[in-house]
């Protein structure tokens, strides 16, 4: 039995969360349950609350109130052994090299597969040896996701993975997401991209204003509407857009 | 994990102060080779140098070695403001900036993180003053260097040439070891201070580094001003230290020359220092328990 099956905790469990800043509201009374062996995509507008959800998430983020418990515990060093985290920006040491940057992994990372990574790394071309510094925006990135898809965690979260990059691009990190995600993982996928992705999502969540308005499987949205997932969310934002 | 997270800190600080340290100790040995216009010859037995022959040496000798003179304080100067801005930035940037987004994603805790941060900062604080050390072992084997140090007040008394005898007074061990130990404290106390303000100005969702400096500064200075009431109470028990506040008796007992007084009250201070360091260690575990906002 798949390792996923066996275990009846859910993976993530969030209990009223609310975030604000100043009297702002950033996330609002958050019930959220994600489960194991999944890919699921957190969909929203900019500014819905989808980056402050992961960051709470990844313990970068204070919640104001409520409670998140990951594999069953509090945010902690479990839940940072289990959780391999892509952020929007690029978080390596400009300074280190590529080698260097794998050294530092697998340094910190029990679950981290240094040999998966250089391969992921040869496949790219790119000299173990050069300095990230140097490198282009977009290869820092692709490395920053293959260091990241080179863990055996339990759960990947990846914010906006597919912000700002062109098309063939696209195409080489959901690749890279989809054939290299550990077995019996759960993928969380934040973007506002759908139509790029929504083919490889079992689940879907939708984020407005700070709430979740939509928590449904893929293919039931799909029968339901008749429609694709970039469609419903274009229908369910459309309100929201035109209030705007 | 600890102890590689602090090879990364000391890693990233000493690849850059390493270079001002290397300068401020070649700025001293060029210094002593440009001043090298006799011989002398020390007599440890009976604490003093004798100068030998003197020859005479270029023009140029004279304009490099007063450049070398110059540079000796300028690379210290730098070497110390590098190292504390560097340590500084390295604070800000594991705990603050886009690398934060994985330093607070490794798997240890935030207690450890900041352990680390501590440890770090105390190990470039050791390395300042073995730099300071081994500059001011090198400063001895010249007599130029030696009068360095005498304007230092690191050696006391007559360092002078009288008949061929150049004299050099060596202060008490336990002096030594007591400006070692205030060196230590207070470096360590001012980079605790930019540490604790960093946290704090990041605990303000707008302008956290104007904050941050703010709140740094504020400490330091409010901090100064009660190691003076400290002190001033502690005088009230310790009569020597009473001669710190101007009491006229002070000069007249030529205290301020006393080796004696001198390390009393620099320990008292360095004590002082401790303690803040101890508070400043506390709060910012404190304030990072409560947890941290990145942008």
């Amino acid at each position: 039995m798949p390792k996923h099956q066996s275990n009846p905790i859910p993976l993530v469990e969030c209990r009223h969360l609310t975030k604000s800043y100043d009297h702002k509201i950033i996330l609002n009374d958050i019930n959220l349950t994600i489960p194991r062996g999944k890919i699921i995509g957190l969909l929203g507008q900019n500014g819905a609350g989808k980056s402050t959800l992961i960051k709470i998430l990844n313990d970068l983020v204070t919640p104001t109130s409520g409670e998140v418990l990951i594999d069953g515990q509090p945010i902690g060093i479990h839940s940072k052994k289990i959780i391999s985290y892509l952020p929007e920006r690029t978080y390596l040491n400009k300074a280190t090299t590529v080698q260097e940057s794998l050294k530092f992994f697998s340094k910190f990372y029990t679950n981290f597969n240094t040999e998966k990574a250089k391969s992921l790394i040869h496949n790219l071309n790119l000299d173990l040896t050069t300095k990230i510094a140097k490198m282009s925006k977009g290869m820092q990135e692709k490395l920053q996701l293959i260091l990241v898809m080179s863990r055996e965690a339990e759960l990947y979260i990846l914010d906006e993975p597919l912000g700002g990059i062109d098309p063939a691009t696209r195409d080489y990190i959901l690749d890279t997401i989809l054939s290299n995600f550990h077995e019996g993982a759960s993928v969380l996928i934040s973007t506002h991209l759908i139509s790029d992705i929504e083919h490889i999502l079992d689940e879907v969540i939708f984020i407005q204003n700070g709430r979740i308005i939509l928590t449904e499987e893929s293919d039931y949205l799909r029968n339901k509407y008749h429609s694709s997932i970039d469609e419903v969310f274009r229908q369910t934002f459309k309100a929201d857009i035109n209030n705007n | 994990m600890f102890i590689n997270l602090i090879k990364y800190n000391l890693k990233y600080i000493l690849k850059t102060t390493s270079i001002f340290a290397s300068l401020f100790l070649i700025s001293i040995i060029l210094f002593n080779v440009t001043g090298y216009d006799t011989t002398l010859i020390f007599d440890e037995a009976n604490n003093y140098a004798v100068i030998g022959e003197t020859f005479s040496k270029p023009a140029i000798f004279h304009f490099l070695h007063a450049l070398f003179y110059n540079l000796i304080y300028i690379t210290f100067i730098c070497f110390v403001l590098i190292t504390i801005l560097k340590t500084w930035r390295r604070f800000q940037n594991t705990f603050y900036s886009d690398e934060a987004y994985l330093t607070h994603t490794l798997p240890v805790s935030r207690n450890t993180l900041w352990n680390t941060q501590i440890c770090s900062a105390l190990l470039i604080v050791l390395s300042v003053l073995i730099v300071a050390i081994v500059g001011s072992l090198l400063l001895a084997l010249s007599r130029d260097g030696m009068q360095i140090l005498e304007s230092l007040g690191l050696v006391g008394g007559c360092t002078h040439c009288v008949n061929n005898y150049y004299y050099v007074e060596l202060r008490d061990c336990g002096f030594y070891l007591t400006f070692a130990f205030i060196i230590f404290t207070e470096l360590a106390f001012i980079l605790f201070c930019g540490f604790t303000g960093i946290i704090i100005g990041h605990r303000f969702n707008n302008h956290s580094s104007i904050w941050a400096r703010v709140s740094g500064f504020g400490i330091y200075v409010v901090a100064s001003i009660i190691l003076l009431k400290i002190i001033y109470l502690l005088s009230l028990f310790i009569p020597s230290l009473r001669y710190i506040f101007g009491d006229p008796a002070g000069h007249q007992a030529g205290l301020y020359d006393d080796p004696n007084f001198i390390i009393t009250t620099l320990f008292y201070i360095g004590i002082v220092y401790v303690c803040y360091n101890l508070v400043l260690y506390v709060t910012g575990r404190k304030l990072l328990k409560r947890g941290i906002n990145l942008e």
